[in-house]
């Protein structure tokens, strides 16, 4: 059975449409990478599937192990398996860090995790990324470096175990080590039967984790889905050929910058 | 560290010299003690004025309010070279209470406060920073629910050299309560090289709830650093949102967020039973 099954997927944020129409099937242990101009809406698809209630969806479906994820709630979808690290984390001041962990822990047990347990399995995560362990005696991400900040999400993404891991630019600001932290969270992931869906702009991460899917957005839509090799292309060519073959424009071009511009832009593409 | 307890009872009559009984002023001297931690525990205390006087002394007072009192005035005075942290842990009060102080501060005065309490609040603080060098550091964290109205006004007088003020407030106000936070620093002249900071912060957590905060620098000299910053508003819902990607139910979130405005009164409680203490009050009015 697939894990995540998405259908003609339309979103709107304040009344703007940015998902026009995805499709996307992820099944047991594949990673599907994502690839995409700046603001082309990766990061809104990923958070639409765990439920951002800005987003507003007009059209489709998404279910996942079969069950219908627009039906449920933001807490309920972390509790069914999905976990998301946001590409901005907030800052939290006031929630210890460790309390939280803890907490967000026991949301998914019946009976609380025993803090022995709970310790090991903390000290472990923070020693994997790398971390002082007093970092989770602070404040949730404040004053976090922005690579501390992503390094904070791996540690929950290990002691949370989700089951569809959804990683959106998990890789910006981490170094070699960390990075390698991240491969090894994916791992345990896939290990377990589950699956990713990662967002980066760097082959270099994505040469790391070895996608076995990609995908490339653009205009709110998938234009071109397949294997590795895509990523190669693009890290070497960048999107113009995927808007020339598929006839899309990414987002960006079809913003006027000024109505001289606009004009001769179109020119442009109708010569094409 | 020499600890003493002094019990204010309604009436009774205690035979033992610590728990003092009806007089309706009175005054506690403290004198050449480098380490000395007093609780004070009204407990339907009918005491309406209390003297305090520390010096050359280092003294923790931790101040309980329970039961039925209406109103108290406190004066305090701190010398040169003494200093005082004092924790006033508001609780289970009744009906209206008032609170006044006023501290003549020559020394380091700390005044940290948790007020869960359900009751008609007012309380008056005025701090005098009558030498050079003269410091307070005050931190409130405050709550406020039903009907009940909350009023904390603090004034600083920078009358000497090199003082300085550090104000934060904290505050939720929650159903149809009323809290009002008033914070002024007065910067005389003469005062140079003063420093004044006021923070508050409060967070309404329902439409009807209403908490303002007014904080205001009059300063009259130059060559002095003052700020002041404060933000009302309700849970910040992206911060919610990340607490429920990690399985935290609207109202966990809600709960935990509400929390986090009282956690920076941990790092001000060394003491264990005390941090029990205050953890539990927590916990149980704020969930
Ligand atoms: N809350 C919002 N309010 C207004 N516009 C939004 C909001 N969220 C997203 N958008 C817009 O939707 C579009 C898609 O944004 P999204 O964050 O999904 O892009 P992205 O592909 O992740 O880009 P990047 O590579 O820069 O992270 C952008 O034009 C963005 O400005
Ligand atoms: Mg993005």
């Amino acid at each position: 059975m697939s894990l995540l099954t998405i259908k003609n997927l339309h979103v709107e944020v304040e009344g703007k449409e940015i998902l026009k129409g995805i499709d996307l099937e992820i099944n047991a242990h594949e990673i599907h990478a994502l690839l995409g101009p700046n603001g082309n809406g990766k990061s809104t698809l990923l958070s639409t599937i765990m439920g951002q209630p800005k987003y507003k969806i007009t059209q489709g479906s998404i279910f996942y192990k079969g069950q219908d994820v627009l039906k449920m709630s933001v807490d309920a979808r972390a509790k069914a398996g999905l976990f998301l690290a946001l590409q901005y984390p907030p800052e939290i001041p006031g929630v210890i860090n460790s309390e939280f962990l803890k907490a967000a822990v026991n949301t998914r047990l019946e009976k609380p995790v025993s803090l022995y347990r709970f310790i090991k399995e903390l000290e472990e995560a923070t020693k994997e990324v790398d971390l002082p362990l007093d970092i989770v005696h602070r404040s949730l991400n404040d004053g976090f470096s922005g690579g501390e900040k992503k390094r904070n999400e791996i540690i929950q993404m290990k002691l949370l175990k989700p089951e569809l891991a959804m990683l959106d630019e998990i890789d910006s600001g981490l170094d070699v080590d960390a990075l390698n932290a991240v491969v090894k969270a994916i791992q345990e992931v896939i290990q377990r039967g589950g699956s990713t869906l990662v967002v980066s702009h760097y082959a270099r991460f994505y040469q790391l984790i070895q996608p076995s899917h990609v995908h490339i957005i653009v205009d709110g839509q998938i234009v071109v889905s397949g294997d590795a090799s895509l990523i190669h292309r693009i890290d070497t060519e960048g999107f113009d050929w995927v808007k020339a073959e598929y006839h899309v424009r990414d987002k960006k071009t079809t913003r006027p910058n000024s109505i001289g511009l606009c004009g001769v832009k179109e020119k442009i593409n109708e010569k094409r | 560290m020499k600890n003493a307890r002094i019990t204010f009872y309604h009436d009774e009559v205690m035979e033992d010299s610590l728990h003092l009984y009806q007089p309706n002023t009175q005054k506690i001297v403290i004198q050449n003690q480098e380490q000395l931690q007093l609780h004070i525990c009204y407990d339907d205390c009918t005491i309406s004025s209390l003297f305090l006087i520390i010096e050359n002394s280092h003294v923790t007072l931790i101040e309980e309010y329970q039961g039925q009192l209406d109103s108290l005035q406190m004066q305090i005075f701190v010398s040169k070279n003494a200093s005082l942290f004092r924790f006033g842990l508001y609780l289970q009060l009744q009906n209206q209470v008032k609170l006044i102080r006023r501290i003549h501060n020559e020394g380091t005065y700390h005044n940290v406060l948790l007020d869960l309490s359900d009751a008609h609040l007012l309380h008056d603080e005025e701090v005098e920073l009558v030498t050079q060098e003269s410091k307070c550091h005050l931190f409130s964290a405050i709550y406020a629910k039903d009907h009940f109205q909350k009023k904390y006004a603090t004034k600083f007088n920078h009358q000497a050299l090199h003082t300085l003020s550090d104000c934060k407030i904290f505050g939720v106000c929650n159903d149809f309560a009323q809290m009002v936070i008033a914070t002024d620093a007065y910067i005389k002249k003469g005062a140079k090289r003063t420093k004044a900071t006021q923070e508050g912060r409060i967070i309404n957590l329902t439409k009807t709830a209403s908490g303002t905060i007014f904080p205001d620098l009059h300063i009259d000299e130059n060559d002095v650093e003052a700020a002041h910053s404060c933000s009302v508003g309700s849970v910040n819902l992206d911060h919610l949102y990340y607490l429920q990607t990690r399985g935290f139910s609207y109202e966990q979130g809600k709960s935990l967020l509400i929390k986090s405005y009282f956690t920076p009164i941990y790092q001000y409680v060394q003491d264990e039973k005390l941090k029990q203490k205050v953890e539990m009050a927590i916990q149980k009015r704020i969930g």
